[in-house]
């Protein structure tokens, strides 16, 4: 009696809550019945063989969906893990490695002690391999969920049309460069990690008479942290889009518009933070000033100046990446 | 050429599997629990495993092709199955589709006969 007990909690343990009730009651008069009455260990032994593994006939009871990544998305989250992983790790590596050549005293090491700086590259590497793998697997599952991968709108349920179809891989000038997508992810990753993990690393260094290194950070840290949650869903997001190009391999509407969206989102808050001028360290401005001999106002000015460029420029480039996906779309270009 | 037995088995199974609902629902115009079920099946030659059948029956029931009710005047309790007004109208239908196939498809086999004589 005891094996059925645990054949039928193994079976239900697999199934929703609401199920398990009613599956194990059944369950319970089916084997009965299979079963003489005072039925021996032998006997309940072949008719639990009989029924076969309890994982097996919990999924026969399951209809619903049981994986994270289905076959659909596998090759291309194996793809896209790989990269990921690997710029993850190769970022988060560098980044320690040169906190730890540029700032051994800020940062507690010591030259002569290797074994601290082993351990800190080791835990980078594990660091990187987490994050990585951690979000890329969320991203996948999010866009198996929405059924971007079977070619349709996600989240509509349309019947395929033959009009959806890509052009053929040949002279497509819709297609979305998997290279250019892999820098992008990198740059992405890499300067996301440096404003949260080491912003301090963007500085200026000199030598200070005792032959300590002088650092002066280009922004206000405290300042910066206030940012640092909105960067942190954008970027993730944009991780996503990133993603869905390599997975789509060329432009479609509901990419191109997801595209646009999440670029201006990205927009705004880097046009925002360029406009606060609290999170940019004034120091660095006077070390600047002083290293170069031009007065602070002329440096301030500098910097304003600076700041408008590039607003011009990032609205440029926004621009344009939000329109050329549609002009190929429209074969304009 | 050597048979390939897994091969074999596995087709035979998956052709086996669409006639399966087929099978239940022409069954159950008397009321069955799992195992009578079981057991009425295989005295007929068309024994269903009882892990696939118990939660054929639950699905189809979902579906409500299926009622159910237990019972629980006997020592056991069981749970009753038996078909439900849209489950026979499906049946039907099913009914209706299979014999289209089984007979287009035996004409198919039989002319495929007649080559191999033939040669």
């Amino acid at each position: 009696m005891k094996l059925i007990d645990r054949y039928i909690y193994a079976v239900t343990s697999y199934l929703p809550e609401e199920a398990r009730e009613d599956v194990g009651k059944e369950l319970k008069s089916n084997i009965e019945e299979m079963l003489p009455d005072n039925p021996s260990e032998d006997e309940v032994y072949k008719v639990l063989v009989e029924l076969g593994n309890p994982w097996e006939l919990a999924s026969e009871y399951n209809t619903k969906k049981r994986y994270l990544i289905g076959p659909s998305y596998y090759d291309s989250y194996i793809y896209v893990l790989k990269m990921v992983v690997g710029i993850c790790i190769a970022v988060f590596l560098s980044l320690e490695a040169i906190s730890w050549i540029i700032e051994p005293q800020t940062s507690g090491y010591l030259y002569s002690d290797i074994g601290n700086m082993i351990g800190a590259l080791i835990s980078a590497i594990f660091e990187g391999t987490l994050q990585g793998a951690a979000w890329v697997t969320i991203i996948f599952v999010i866009l198996e969920r929405s059924g971007v991968a079977t070619g349709g709108l996600p989240f509509a349920k349309k019947e395929w049309t033959p009009d959806e179809l890509p052009e053929a891989p040949v002279n497509n000038s819709r297609k979305i460069s998997r290279v250019e997508t892999g820098f992008s992810m990198f740059l992405t990753i890499l300067f996301t990690v440096l404003i949260i993990l080491k912003p301090q690393l963007i500085a200026i260094y000199l030598h200070g008479d005792n032959g300590s290194l002088d650092i002066t950070s280009l922004l206000n840290i405290e300042r910066l942290q206030l940012y640092i949650p909105m960067i942190l869903i954008l970027t993730i997001i944009y991780v996503a889009h990133l993603i869905w190009k390599f997975v789509a391999g060329s432009w479609n509407l509901p990419l191109a518009i997801f595209s646009a969206i999440i670029n201006g989102a990205q927009c705004v808050l880097i046009i925002g933070m360029l406009n606060d001028k609290s999170i940019f360290n004034m120091e660095f401005f006077a070390t600047i000033s002083r290293i170069l001999g031009i007065s602070y106002e002329n440096v301030l000015m500098w910097l304003e100046r600076s700041i408008w460029i590039a607003i011009v420029a990032i609205v440029a480039i926004y621009i344009w990446e939000t329109i050329s996906p549609f002009l190929k779309f429209k074969k304009i270009i | 050429m050597s048979i390939n037995n897994d091969i074999i088995n596995s087709l035979t199974v998956e052709l086996k599997r669409g006639t399966l609902v087929l099978l239940v629902l022409s069954q159950l115009n008397t009321s069955e629990y799992g195992y009578s079920l079981v057991q009425k099946l295989e005295e007929n030659n068309t024994p269903i495993e009882a892990g696939t059948l118990y939660p054929l029956l639950r699905r189809l029931e979902k579906q409500k092709l299926l009622k159910s009710q237990w019972d629980t005047s006997e020592s056991r309790p069981r749970k009753f199955y038996i078909i439900s007004d849209e489950g026979k109208l499906v049946y039907e239908e099913l009914k209706k589709e299979w014999r289209r196939i089984s007979k287009a498809l035996e004409e198919m086999i039989k002319e495929d006969n007649r080559d191999e004589i033939n040669r």
